[in-house]
């Protein structure tokens, strides 16, 4: 009788354990689906998590959207391509709702439980991550736009910036103009702080090698009238015509330029791209107007980034916004991938070093650019049927190192 | 020849802002509200007049006439859906003001979706983009049909009024409301009959501006915004305001653009809508208020 409590005692005792143990195996199950388990740790058959913290709803859910698309995009490329170190990368995005406070906490959280071996965040978020990302030594390349609130005391090294933005850009318009001899130069930017910062960096770099500003204008972007800047413009007798107009404004502004029979070279260090101005201007009215930006901007589309839209509207994406939204991120990725695959490392410093060492290397896969771009080649499309385009190189957070030089496109006879 | 261009674009650019402004008095007339989700309806025209005449082709006269159509019909939807559901329980307070502003909202956002949000180029409907009138004034032809559709919206409307029955009805609704209801018109119908009116001539706003600043699903705001300062200008009392009000902006725009720079024109229109208001606050052609003691 008690042999038989005792084996009844016992069967219960193993019954309680076998209990407890799947008990533990659920939760250690629960925790693994949660997180994912450091990169750092992991073999190279599990898979590398990168994060995206964007505006996927909200009332920038359509530059969130195509964050998202352009970085699917570039992680199906990169796996295809046998992944990052033999990893198959994965990407976790977390929604700031179109509350840009938020990307920080977001990133802080993720960051917490798993290491990322790259971040990226939203636009307008950026300059309030970049000091968080910096001090936890983690790796941000991405199409960020932030360089506007970059310290050049403070370069934050591990932090990469792939879009091309402000003044910049029409800094190397302006050093093109020069390389084609144009001294007088009339200039048009866009009403507000982006069309100040363009005429302050404009003004001195211009009077400095001898040129002039013959007359400066500051457009509205949703203007509809633009005849009477024009005419002032074409009554100073420039040379040549430097723009920064974002989207349909730009079109409509190289259209009445067009129609006024006014036969002056444009060159535009413009955030415009080839979608903004594609279907609205003809083609033949570009001629012998040259943008300096990625590749995105050339029109039609120069064929790595048309591959691109090709790809995107293949994967079910709807490209209704502009190139540029897709490009940034997806470079970022590229960029990320072939830094770690050529130092065979994940570490940040390790990455951001050899980024920023690597000269002007072409990197595979790109779509708004060719190379890192440190020391600015530039590539030439479509020059002799219609918006020609110089690339300009990316550059790094907080540094203008790339747009050393610009070479110069051939424009067509009689320009 | 730099006044001459300047009177020149301000005519051209003046008189969308008269059809719209057409639109707001038409409107405020018949039923003593105003629509202001006018500048929707006009960014509806434009993009109506992509899909008929980019994407399925139509031409240029049948696409005119289908976006008037569709446009009065989405300017019927607006006062269903923001004016009469507080006009039938008597609500004479301002409360379609936010109504109308929350369907232009709604409208917006649905032409984000169908639309996207990237303009949308539209060719111009006939002849050269534009017509060389001597030294270096040119006129953009798609103004052309703006300015005609206002002659024929004022000659039409002055027939109307004179001459039929819905006409004569609508401007005694202006008049005197409850005397005309009170004669067993139906001011209701009414109502609904000047938005659709105000919502045409919105859209045919939007048909002539597709070609010239592209179809965009956001830009209708701004130009209801002059358009509504127009017709403080020239007057609620009657369409002729509206229609000098239009020119009047838009030459007063154009003017202060080519002498003071772009970034100031606004400044002359807004400074002329105060001296105007102060001086005279009912209008250019608007009449005084006389109060016998």
């Amino acid at each position: 009788m008690s042999e038989r409590r005792g084996i009844a005692a016992t069967l219960r005792r193993g019954r309680w354990l076998v209990g407890c143990g799947a008990v533990v195996l659920a939760v250690t199950a629960c925790g693994g689906s949660s997180s994912p388990s450091s990169s750092s740790t992991s073999s190279s058959s599990t898979p590398l998590h990168i994060l995206l913290v964007t505006n996927v709803t909200g009332a920038g859910s359509q530059n969130g959207t195509s964050n998202v698309a352009g970085v699917k995009e570039a992680i199906n490329e990169v796996n295809q391509a046998g992944g990052v170190l033999g990893r198959q990368l994965v990407l976790d995005v977390k929604d700031d709702g179109s509350d840009n406070t938020k990307d920080l906490p977001l990133i802080q959280s993720a960051t917490a439980s798993y290491k990322y071996p790259l971040v990226m965040n939203s636009d307008p978020a950026a300059a309030s991550t970049a000091p968080y990302i910096a001090r936890q030594s983690l790796l941000e390349i991405c199409g960020c736009a932030a360089e506007k609130y970059a310290e050049p005391s403070a370069p934050n090294p591990t932090i990469f910036d792939t879009d091309y933005v402000g003044a910049r850009p029409m800094d190397a318009a302006a050093q093109y103009a020069q390389s084609k001899g144009y001294t007088r130069v009339a200039v048009m930017v866009q009403q507000g702080e982006f069309g100040d910062a363009d005429l302050q960096a404009l003004k001195p770099l211009i009077s400095s090698t001898g040129g002039t500003i013959t007359d400066s204008e500051s457009l509205s972007f949703t203007g509809v009238d633009f005849t009477s800047a024009i005419a002032r413009s074409r009554a100073s007798h420039p040379q040549a015509l430097l723009t920064d107009i974002f989207g349909a404004g730009d079109a409509h502004l190289r259209t009445e330029i067009h129609d006024s029979g006014w036969n002056i070279p444009i060159i535009s260090g413009s955030n415009d791209a080839a979608t903004a101005l594609k279907g609205l201007v003809p083609l033949a009215d570009l001629k012998g107007q040259v943008v300096v930006g990625p590749r995105s901007m050339a029109y039609p589309s120069e064929p790595a980034a048309q591959t691109f839209i090709d790809n995107l509207q293949k994967a079910g994406v709807n490209v209704t916004s502009y190139l540029y939204g897709y490009g940034g991120d997806h470079d970022g990725v590229t960029l990320f991938a072939w830094a770690a695959n050529q130092t065979h490392s994940l570490d940040a410093t390790t990455i951001a070093n050899k980024l920023h060492s690597s000269g002007d290397v072409a990197v595979p896969g790109l779509v708004e650019g060719t190379t890192t771009g440190y020391s600015a080649t530039s590539g030439e499309w479509n020059a002799a049927s219609g918006l020609a385009l110089m690339e300009a190189g990316y550059y790094n957070l907080g540094r203008l190192k790339l747009i050393k030089s610009v070479s110069a496109p051939t424009l067509p006879a009689g320009m | 020849m730099e006044l001459g261009g300047a009177v020149v674009s301000g005519i051209a650019i003046g008189s969308v802002y008269a059809l719209i402004a057409l639109g707001f008095s038409f409107i405020y007339r018949t039923t003593g509200s105003f629509n202001f989700a006018q500048g929707q309806i006009v960014t509806f025209g434009s993009l109506i007049s992509y899909s008929l005449y980019v994407s399925a082709g139509v031409p240029a006269l049948a696409a005119i006439v289908i976006v008037a159509i569709a446009a009065g019909a989405l300017g019927a939807i607006v006062e269903r859906v923001a004016i009469w559901p507080l006009a039938s329980r008597g609500d004479d307070t301002l409360t379609w003001l936010i109504s109308t502003l929350g369907v232009a909202v709604l409208i917006t956002g649905f032409a984000e979706r169908v639309w996207g949000t990237i303009p949308l180029g539209v060719p111009n409907y006939v002849g050269p983009n534009v017509i060389h009138l001597g030294g270096q004034i040119n006129l953009a032809t798609p103004y052309l049909i703006g300015i005609g559709s206002v002659l024929v919206a004022a000659a039409a409307i002055e027939v109307s009024q004179r001459f039929t029955i819905w006409g004569k009805a609508m401007r005694a609704t202006a008049d005197n409301r409850q005397a005309v209801a009170l004669a067993g018109v139906n001011v209701i119908r009414l109502g609904v009959v000047s938005f659709a009116i105000g919502g045409a001539l919105a859209g045919i706003a939007g048909f002539v501006l597709a070609p010239i600043t592209f179809a965009d699903s956001t830009a209708g705001m701004s130009f209801a915004v002059l358009a509504f300062a127009a017709l403080a200008i020239g007057g609620f009392a009657s369409h002729w305001g509206a229609i000098f009000g239009g020119w009047l902006v838009g030459i007063t725009e154009s003017i202060g653009g080519t002498y003071a720079g772009l970034q100031y024109q606004d400044i002359f229109v807004f400074g002329v809508l105060i001296v105007i208001l102060l001086i005279r606050p009912e209008g250019l052609t608007g009449s005084r208020n006389v109060r016998l003691v």
